[in-house]
């Protein structure tokens, strides 16, 4: 058998780099091209809508704001969240202000039976992880004031409770700042705060 | 000098058939295509606007009509209603005053432009083939729907949008979409 020449082992050498390029280069290529295929348009777009963050994040923050936006799996924030959503008080001037301690209820098509008390901003949420599935249109109460709408399909309250668009028509209601497109804000009776749990 | 002919140069009568016959069928495309018809109509049937705002129209309006879902302004199918997505030409808010007329009017529009052609047909054999439209098969879990199934087959929510389809008589169309609201409240 013939000892392999040195031009023999010098392709050798070149095939062994060349395998050992391919071998870290392709799942580089592979992971980018999965990151870039993650991107959706429509999500991130609403994420983009919502600014800068003011603070850091915690349970208290962004109140008012589609929490499942980023608390999602596509976002990935932690932790993900099935249901979430900020509720309002009227304070002494007569102006909106966070309402804590409002107990949140909420039962799936199913049957299953959720709740939830407001934080001191206002927000409340459930953890994806108590809640996998939950059976879409969901029935909700805040307080003492149920939900007039089902909820067909999206668990941030703030998708539909939103600000008023500043472009559309004029806001009809001055309290909520509910408009054609928008429920308002989450506004519960005085007496329905400080109901449950201690707020974070 | 002696003249060399191309080869290429050459055509058979078959060839020049053929060019000519593709030429021909160019031309009718083209001026088919060119016909001055934008401004054309097509009318499709679609079944009772009456029975449909009176009865179909809460029915949709109540489950499938909320903001985050087909009451949403950029949705296909939109559906405009008191406890969802109001006509923004009217000062209405959601869970505000009721389905207006013209709310009522849209989304009979809406609903029976989602397949117009197909709707027609549904119209012109009797509702036979209500159980292909899009409205059904999404709702029945058939077609892939980013609400989840909604209906159950002759449940009474199916029966309200089939009842209605069918052309079959309104008091029995009422007393399915009845139903299927009160199993919604």
């Amino acid at each position: 058998m013939r000892a392999p020449s040195l031009r023999d082992r010098s392709h050798r050498a070149g095939a062994s780099f060349a395998t050992l390029a391919f071998a870290w280069i392709a799942p580089l290529a592979i992971s980018a091209l999965c990151l870039s295929c993650r991107y959706d348009p429509v999500p991130q777009e609403i994420i983009d809508d919502l600014g800068p963050e003011t603070g850091s994040p915690s349970a208290q923050h962004r109140p008012g704001q589609p929490c499942l936006a980023c608390h999602s799996a596509y976002a990935g924030a932690k932790p993900a969240m099935a249901f979430g959503g900020t509720v309002y008080t009227t304070d002494a001037a007569g102006g909106l202000g966070p309402a804590a301690g409002v107990e949140i209820s909420i039962i799936d098509w199913a049957g299953v039976p959720k709740k939830v008390c407001s934080n001191l901003a206002g927000n409340f949420y459930l953890e994806k992880a108590d809640w996998k599935d939950p059976a879409f249109p969901l029935v909700v109460k805040a307080g003492s004031s149920p939900m007039t709408s089902l909820i067909g399909r999206d668990g941030s309250c703030g998708s539909c409770h939103k600000p008023a668009d500043p472009d559309g028509p004029a806001v009809h209601d001055p309290v909520s700042g509910a408009n054609f497109d928008s429920a308002g804000k989450i506004v519960v009776d005085v007496s329905d705060t400080s109901k449950c749990g201690a707020g974070q | 000098m002696s003249e060399q002919r191309r080869p290429s140069a050459r055509r058979s009568p078959i060839a020049i058939a053929l060019l000519l016959g593709a030429s021909a069928l160019l031309v009718v495309v083209g001026v088919a295509g060119c016909r001055d018809d934008l401004n054309g109509r097509v009318t499709n049937a679609c079944p009772s606007q009456t029975v449909f705002e009176s009865s179909v129209s809460p029915y949709m309006e109540r489950r499938c009509g909320t903001l985050d879902c087909h009451g949403g302004i950029a949705r296909p199918m939109r559906l405009f209603g008191r406890l969802g997505l109001r006509h923004p030409d009217e000062d209405n808010i959601p869970g505000g005053k009721a389905t207006t007329k013209v709310e009522l009017g849209a989304n009979y529009a809406s609903v029976c432009g989602v397949e117009p052609e197909k709707m027609n047909d549904t119209v012109a054999n009797l509702g036979n083939t209500a159980d292909e439209l899009l409205m059904i098969r999404k709702a029945r879990g058939v077609e892939k729907h980013k609400g989840g199934k909604v209906v159950d087959e002759a449940d009474h929510a199916d029966n309200c949008m089939l009842g209605w389809l069918r052309g079959d008589q309104p008091a029995t169309v009422e007393a399915e979409c009845a139903a299927a609201i009160a199993a919604l409240q």
